[in-house]
């Protein structure tokens, strides 16, 4: 089963984010709770948890790229 | 009165209020505030010379700028718990040592003051940065794990600093923080106290302190390196306002 790993809810005021850097690669075990992506605006950094325990199965958007609240960063599996 | 700024972050239910540290604003606070939007209004004070609140300081204490922001919150806030990283956790203590203000708990983080004194170089260079390399350098002794800083954000803050009177409010308000007395403690609510064991800016307290839990692998800024515990202690001290303790 697949499990998206989303950009959540920044507040009001913020709609984008950059992602900063993947700490896990593609291939990966990860566990849930565990930091896989770091997220930043220009104010502040966000570390984002994998939902659920699996395998990073595809990094949807890369390092340096920008991204919007819900949007789709990788998938679980 | 000092110059504040109060906004409303979001979410319905008790009201919180966040206040930033030496430097940041209410943006600082991204990765902890929606995460409070389920339980909590959750509200953002900036004071002078930070964020969208104007450049006057006054005499740039910690004691003015809590008395600014004592004033905004008066009648708009009941019985708010108060979450305060570094300066901003000094402001809190003030503001919990005002019966008028009805502080319900607090949440400090690194709050300045507390133990050793913050470090004055630091107080001293950010007022004065002027290129992104300087800035990215400063920015990063604000965290353990270096690449959560990056250059965006160190261009970003220099131009907050381009405002006029920005960089002499934030060299007022370092000058008379480099001086302050210690803030009122312990306050007579709840209180938490968090603090990174590799805080570059102002070290963790070597003695006992009520209330303190040290974060392993964590510099200056809890709130983004260890925010799920920064939630799990406002939780814990929601529950014990409810339970009456």
């Amino acid at each position: 089963m697949a499990t998206d790993i989303l950009v959540p809810q920044l507040g009001n005021e913020v709609t984008e984010a950059e992602v900063t850097e993947w700490v896990a690669a593609v291939g990966d075990d990860v566990s849930a709770g565990e930091v896989v992506v770091v997220i930043s605006t220009t104010k502040a950094a966000l570390e984002i948890e994998a939902p659920c325990d699996g395998s990073l199965a595809e990094i949807r958007i890369g390092e340096g790229e920008l991204t919007e609240v819900g949007a789709v960063l990788g998938v679980i599996e | 009165m000092t110059d504040v700024a109060l906004h409303r972050l979001g979410g319905a239910g008790p009201d919180v209020l966040l206040i930033h540290g030496f430097g940041a604003d209410r943006m600082s606070w991204l990765a902890v505030a929606p995460r409070m939007f389920d339980t909590a209004t959750v509200w953002a004070a900036e004071f002078a010379g930070h964020g969208s609140a104007g450049n006057d300081a006054g005499d740039g204490t910690p004691r003015s700028l809590a008395a600014a922001i004592e004033a905004e919150i008066t009648a708009r806030l009941a019985t708010p718990i108060i979450i305060g990283h570094s300066l901003g956790g000094t402001l809190a203590l003030h503001l919990a040592a005002n019966p008028t203000v009805g502080v319900a708990a607090l949440l400090l983080l690194a709050p300045a003051g507390l133990a050793a004194p913050p470090s004055v170089d630091f107080l001293d260079t950010l007022p004065e940065l002027d290129d992104a390399d300087a800035a990215l350098a400063v920015l990063r002794r604000l965290v353990a794990r270096k690449t959560l800083m990056t250059r965006r954000m160190a261009e970003a803050f220099i131009d907050t600093l381009r405002a006029e009177g920005r960089r002499a409010a934030l060299r007022r308000i370092a000058g008379a923080l480099a001086s302050a007395s210690p803030p009122p403690y312990p306050p007579s609510v709840p209180c938490t106290v968090l603090w990174g064991a590799a805080d570059e800016i102002a070290t963790p307290p070597d003695h006992p302190l009520p209330g303190l839990r040290v974060i392993e692998n964590t510099g200056h800024l809890p709130h983004i390196e260890a925010a799920a515990m920064v939630i799990d202690a406002f939780l814990d001290l929601r529950g014990r306002i409810a339970a009456g303790s």
